[in-house]
Order: structure tokens, then sequence, then C-alpha cells
């Protein structure tokens, strides 16, 4: 099975519950963060993930920010990122791309849309 | 959707958090519209606003409350507006947002279970909050009450339709790509999923390593895909890359594939991504099936004559014509080939079933399997790749069914937990040789012993060697009706996929190691259009008999032929088997005469062995078979037809059907012997 760590980052406790009931389910060891600044913290302590899934709009430090600050500093530069978001904002879109996401998920959460994305942007 | 993919047991909690989280929003909801309507102007309590509504509609939709998520959605445009300072922070607009924020919060209520929410208050928030969303926005503008229509979601679930079409790839990844933590192997593994890829590395722009920078971008790729994927697979491949990199997927002709790998535009600083809605159309051209088998058949035929014509003018021809009549032969060949090579189509599209099969079944019976299969990429003629699927499929659900062990066992016996099945295929002397192995248990010789004597199917006292014994399992009639378990279901036994691989002129064997495991060998030809046969002549006409049934013909001298019974025999390497008239056999004459100075030795697929008598041998040639319909196809002895050199139409023998034939035939003559019974039941078997 596989022992890939995914870290999942959302304010909104219902779809946290989702995303590690589903990833743990097959087989990902998954671990949570509320928001940006709470990513940045289990990246720091916790091993590196295989891919990072985050959601746009979250209070403290919104994803965005959290991509910028990963593509930009740490080990972290390569990790995939995925945006998992409800927004429809063609600029969020953009300005996700800008700062280096690597894919775009579109609510609502579909647990093998999920780890299809994630299978195609990790080995 | 996410209903539909988790269990109640495992929904239930998340709805319980849901509905939790749900309290908390709209209260920081009430607590966020209240200081905007005392006058804050605090972005952040207008984002926590904005958030509160947003993650409720995120949760609705995953739950499919479709009411809460249309109205939620609404009362987001409008706070999204807000948010951007599309609207003003009005008191009227407050107003209505506080009672949109009621509606809400009874239809959080509603979705929760309690009582269905009085319409009417709903309906006017809504009107509201639709006053404020521009018009330009493409919103569904919820009707609470009404038929709701199911949220949008972004369902994928194409079909293989079936249609094996080949694209031309070329990408070239920008920086760009790099950058964003996409990786072209890993598009390459999707791409391979999908189908059979061929790449080849365009390494070109690759500077000297003085020259090189590392964050730019300087390979690119070019290939085909063999894909039964709909276009928009392979464009969803990309989705993650679509804007980083010069991509064309256009249909292609196979031959097209195989020219050299044309040179791709730079992909400058910001790619290009050539969509397919341009595609090369000349690259490409479906034909209707028919009409390549007509053009096929037509070439048999050319050929055919011209091996007549050989025959008959060849040594007669001018010295300077000869070379001439050969290459007209080979070009003649060669337009066969082609045709050929354009039916036919890759074994993977099978595999991959093969492989989901394996997935299933590892469910079904809680097994753990390690499934390979490889060369995938052999091309067998479309014929009899429509016609495997159904052999695979047996041997598979055999294989994991009753061949391997349950986990728990294997690990008593010291085996690795998951067990083993290897499906391979590779060609060889021009066919196409099929293994399905596992690890399992192997067949157990005594039980197969016991269970054909209890059945009747041998003598008690007959001494088989141990691959006789093994071929047993294929007769008609073994299969244990004890053992049918819902995997392998409805008593399919062994001899159904004998069958299955008979029709298709091929030939199974299976060889077992108890303890060990099983391996299947079929071979079967890569095309069923095409027969290596000899013509033979006998006193009703002219007939093929397949190569691959033929052993020998002799010379028959009448001293030589002996009777057991009723029944004709010759002595043939140590063993007599019965010699037949095709006369008698065909049904042409109800007397059992034996006419013909040749004997033709053929075995069936179990391995009898029968001499039919002819009176002439003819030249051993390649026939283009065709179907028979109507009446002859009832016919024991007679499988397809073709067409001579001379416009004639000769049968083609079934030699399976002709050893069944005589069998009938010797038990008819059994009841009126009953001496030779013993004798002739040694013979019927080997």
């Amino acid at each position: 099975m596989n022992s890939k760590t995914i870290l999942a980052v959302d304010d909104s406790a219902t779809m946290r519950e989702m995303i590690f009931r589903s990833l743990s389910d097959i087989g990902y060891r998954v671990v949570l963060a509320v928001d940006g600044i709470d990513a940045l913290d289990k990246l720091r302590t916790d091993a590196s993930p295989a891919v990072i899934i985050t959601d746009i709009n979250m209070p403290r430090m919104n994803g965005i920010a959290l991509i910028d600050r990963v593509r930009r500093e740490g080990p972290n530069r390569t990790t995939p990122i995925l945006v998992l978001s409800t927004e429809t904002d063609a600029s969020w879109k953009a300005r996700a791309r800008e700062v280096g996401a690597t894919g775009w998920i579109t609510k609502p959460f579909n647990p093998e849309r999920i780890a299809e994305a994630i299978r195609k942007v990790s080995m | 959707m996410f209903n539909q993919s988790l269990p109640p047991e495992v929904l239930g909690p998340i709805k319980v958090i849901f509905f939790q989280e749900c309290d908390e929003l709209l209260a920081s909801l009430d607590s966020g519209l209240e200081a905007l309507k005392q006058g804050s102007a605090d972005p952040d309590t207008i984002n926590m606003v904005f958030r509160a509504v947003h993650s409720i509609k995120g949760g609705a939709a995953n739950f499919e409350y479709v009411r809460l998520t249309q109205f939620s959605h609404s009362f987001e445009a409008v706070l999204s507006d807000l948010r951007a300072g599309r609207i003003a922070a009005s008191g009227v607009l407050l107003e209505d947002l506080l009672r949109a924020s009621d509606a809400l919060a009874e239809l959080v209520e509603e979705a929760r279970g309690g009582k269905v929410q009085d319409l009417g208050k709903t309906e006017a928030a809504l009107k509201a909050l639709a006053g404020y969303i521009r018009k330009d926005d493409e919103i569904i503008l919820a009707r609470a009450g009404g038929d709701a229509s199911p949220v949008p979601a972004p369902e994928k679930d194409w079909k293989e339709d079936g249609d094996l079409r080949s694209w031309r790839i070329a990408f070239r990844p920008a920086a760009s790509l790099y950058r964003r933590a996409n990786d072209p192997l890993l598009l390459f593994r999707e791409l391979k999923r999908l189908g059979e890829l061929r790449l080849e590395l365009d390494h070109h722009d690759l500077p000297n390593l003085a020259d090189l920078e590392p964050d730019r971008a300087y390979l690119s790729w070019t290939g085909t895909l063999r894909s039964l994927q709909p276009e928009q697979a392979i464009w969803d491949v990309f989705e993650f890359a679509g804007g980083d990199c010069y991509l064309e997927i256009v249909p292609c002709a196979v031959e097209a594939a195989k020219g050299p790998p044309e040179r791709l535009p730079q992909a400058a600083n910001e790619a290009v991504s050539s969509h397919s809605s341009d595609p090369q159309p000349n690259r490409v051209i479906r034909v209707d099936l028919d009409r390549v088998d007509k053009l096929f058949n037509l070439v048999e035929e050319l050929l055919v004559q011209q091996t007549t014509f050989n025959h008959v003018a060849g040594k007669r021809l001018a010295p300077e014509i000869q070379p001439v009549y050969a290459e007209f032969h080979r070009l003649s060949k060669e337009i066969q080939e082609g045709l050929l090579a354009i039916r036919s189509q890759p074994l993977k599209p099978v595999f991959q079933r093969m492989a989901r099969l394996v997935r299933q079944l590892e469910q079904a019976t809680g097994k753990s399997v390690n499934f390979a299969a490889t060369g995938g990429e052999a091309e067998v003629d479309r014929s009899v790749l429509e016609r495997l699927a159904e052999p695979l499929t047996h041997l598979i659900r055999n294989a994991v069914d009753h061949g391997l062990e349950s986990s728990d066992e294997r690990v008593q016996l010291g085996k690795p937990l998951s067990g083993a099945i290897e499906l391979r295929a590779y060609q060889r002397f021009g066919r196409i040789v099929l293994e399905v192995s596992d690890d399992g248990k192997g067949i157990d010789r005594d039980r197969v012993l016991s269970t054909a004597i209890s059945r009747g199917l041998i003598d008690p006292n007959e001494h088989l060697s141990g691959p006789d014994v093994d071929s047993l399992i294929f007769r008609p009639g073994f299969s244990t009706a004890e053992n049918v378990s819902e995997i392998s279901g409805r008593g399919v036994g062994m001899d159904v996929v004998n069958k299955c691989v008979r029709a298709l002129g091929g030939r199974i064997s299976m060889s077992s190691q108890k303890g060990a495991g099983t391996t299947f060998l079929l071979s079967l030809p890569l095309t069923l259009a095409l027969l290596e046969g000899i013509v033979v002549g006998s006193g009703i006409g002219r007939f093929i008999v397949p190569i691959a049934s033929l052993l020998e013909t002799l010379q028959l001298r009448p001293e030589e032929i002996k009777f057991i019974g009723d029944v004709k025999v010759i002595r043939y390497r140590g063993q007599y088997i019965p010699l037949v008239g095709l006369a008698a056999i065909l049904g042409y004459s109800q007397t059992n005469g034996v006419h013909g100075s040749i004997g033709i030795v053929v075995e069936d697929d179990l391995g009898t062995r029968i001499a039919i008598a002819v009176d002439e041998v003819f030249e051993q040639q390649q026939i283009v078979v065709k179907e028979i319909q109507g009446a002859y196809q009832a016919n024991h002895g007679v499988s397809a037809a073709t067409i001579l050199g001379d416009g004639q139409v000769a049968l083609i023998l079934d030699v399976n059907g002709i050893v069944e034939r005589q069998k009938q035939n010797a038990e008819r003559a059994q009841n009126y012997d009953e001496e030779s019974d013993e004798r002739i039941s040694r013979w019927s078997i080997r």
C-alpha cells in the first residue's frame, strides 16, 4: 500500500474530515492543517509530504500565500501542490498558477477525483 | 460525488461534524454581519462572513443538500461582490444579508432533518439577494422549493468506447511546467494507463554542459499513443500541464507514427497549447471494416490465382517473364500483409480488462493478487482479439478463485502473502502464445484422476501419464459442480475454455506442479481469415485439411487395414487408429466404405488421432477462410469453405468434428459388438 504523506490544508472541519477519511482509506498518511500558518508549521516539523492539497480561502494565511511561501523557500519547493477549492472566480485560479500551484481541483469534494489528481502529480 | 463514494457509516459521523461546523459558521456569520451593520469596514470581518457562507456551501454540495447549496451559492455571490468592493455595504444591503442569514439557518435545519421550511421566507430572501447579483455572472438562481436540479458535479466517467485509435502526441514542456512541480515522466505514466505509448525524446536543443541553464527547458517528446479511450481522456492527462507546454494531440494513421519525429516549435516563455479543435484531418481516415475485409478477400483470391497460375504455367513462362511474375507475386504478398496489419490490434486492451477483472476478484475473494501482464503490444487480427477475452476471463477467474490459496494458507505454507498471476503474450512460429500462470495450489493429479473415474470419463484400469491426467480437465463433463462458487460461477469448466480456444483454431495445454502453481498455455493463430492447409481430393470432391491438425500422409496398403469390430483401423506409430472415408463421415453415403489410397493422419485438440482416406493430395497453400451460412454449419466435419484457384468451392475439414463423429459411429458399432468394447475405448481416449 501507499505510505505517502499528504498534507491537507482546509479551514473547514468537514472538509478536513472528508479528505482525511477518503485518503486514509486508500492508504495515504494524511497530515491536516487548518490554514496557511498551520501548514507551514506542519511542514517544518513533519516529514515532507508527497503532495500538498490546499484550500484557497482560509483565515490568517490563505492558500495563495501558502503556495507562494512554499515555492520560495524551504525543502518543499518542488512538492506538487493541488488546490482544492469551490472558488469559481478565474482570477483566483490564475493567481494560484502564478505563484506555482501544480493543479486545481474544483469542489464538490470527490474522493476519486482527488485520488486521481494525487496520482497524476506524484511518483 | 462524495455520497456515492463513501458508505453511510463513514458519512454519518462526517455529517455530524458538518452540522456542528454549520452552527459555528452561522454564529460567526451573524456576528460579522452585525459588526458590519454597526459600521465596521474591516476586510477581515467581510472575509469571515464570506468564508462562513462559502464553507456551508461547500459542505452542502458534498452531501447533496440541493436547496441549501443553491441558496448559499447566491448568498456567496453577493458577499463576493461586497468583498471585492463591487457593491457598497449599505444599511439596506445589510438588512437583506441578515434576512438571508436567517433563511440560511433555517435551510441548515431543514438539511439536518428538521421541519420543511416556510418557503415564502426563503423565496423573499433569495429575491432580495438576486437584486444584487450582476447579470453577467454565471450564477444559478436558485428556486427554493420547486424541482431542484442536482448540483452539477464534474463527474468524469468515460468508458472505453471500443474504438482503438492512434494519436500522435507532441509535447514540449516550458520551464514553467517544472517550476509548478509538474513532471513529464508522470504525464507519460498517465498516458501509458490509457494505452500503448511509444515516445521518442528529442534532446536536440540540449546545449553543452557549460551552456546549460538549469531553469530552462530543453527537452521535447514526440510519439504515438494507441488507445481505446476518447480523445478527451488524453487531453485530461495534461490538465495540470496545459498552459505550461506546447502540446499536440492529433489522430494519426499507423504509418505516420513510424516516421521520424518532427522538430517541435520552441516553447517560448509563455507556452502555447494547440488544442484539438484543429486536428489534421488528412492523417487518419476512418474506413468501414467491411470494406477492408472485402479488399482483403480480393487480395487473398488474387494470391490463390497466382499460386494456381504458377502451378499451371510457371514452368512454361518465358525466362524474361519469370522475374516480372515473381515481383508481381511479391507485391501481392505485401499488400496482403499490409491489409492484415490494418486489421490487427494490440492485445493491450484485453490485458487491461484482465487487470480490472483481477482487481474485482480481489475484492470478491478477499485474496491479494499481484497481477503482471507482459507482451500486450503483440498484435493479433481483430477477429482473434474479439474472441480472446472469454477464455482468458475463465482462466484468470479460475486462477484467482481455485488456483490461489487464501492469504492465511499462503502464510502457513511460507509463500508470499499475495498470490502472483502472470499473463504473458508472445509470438512464436506465426502464432500468438498466451500464458496464464499462478503460484497457487497446482492441480492435484490424484483428485483429477479420481474425479474422471467417478464421472465415467476413463476406465479405472487405464494407465495414464501425468500430462494425460492433466488433460482430463479439458474433457466435457469433467468440471465438478461442487466447487462452483460465486466467482467462477455457473459451473464454468475447463471444457468451455477448451471449446473457446478450439473455435479460434487454437490449442490449450496445461502444466502444473502440486503446491507450486499452474500454467495454462494457449496457442492461437494470428488471424482467423487465413489458414494453412493442404488440398485433398476424394471421390466426392476436394477438401482442405488444416495444417495445424495434420500429422502425416501415408500410403494405404490394403493388407495393413484391419478391423476392430466394424471399424477399420490402421497401425500408426504403434497404435491402432480408425480409418474413415470422407463420404461416410460427411454423410454423403450410408455405407462405411473407405476409398482411397492415401491416408491423412490428423489429430484433434485432445490428441485423438484418426486417418482419413483420400485419393489425391495436392499442394499445401494458404487459403482464405469463408464462413458458411445455413445448413452446412450444422454439419459435423466441415468448419468453413474456401474458393480454390479454379473458382471451385472446397470445404475445410473440421478435424474435431470428424473425430467426434467417428466416436459416435464407433459407439453405434459398439452396440453390435460387445467384444470390441475394450479395444475401441482404448483408442477413443488416445
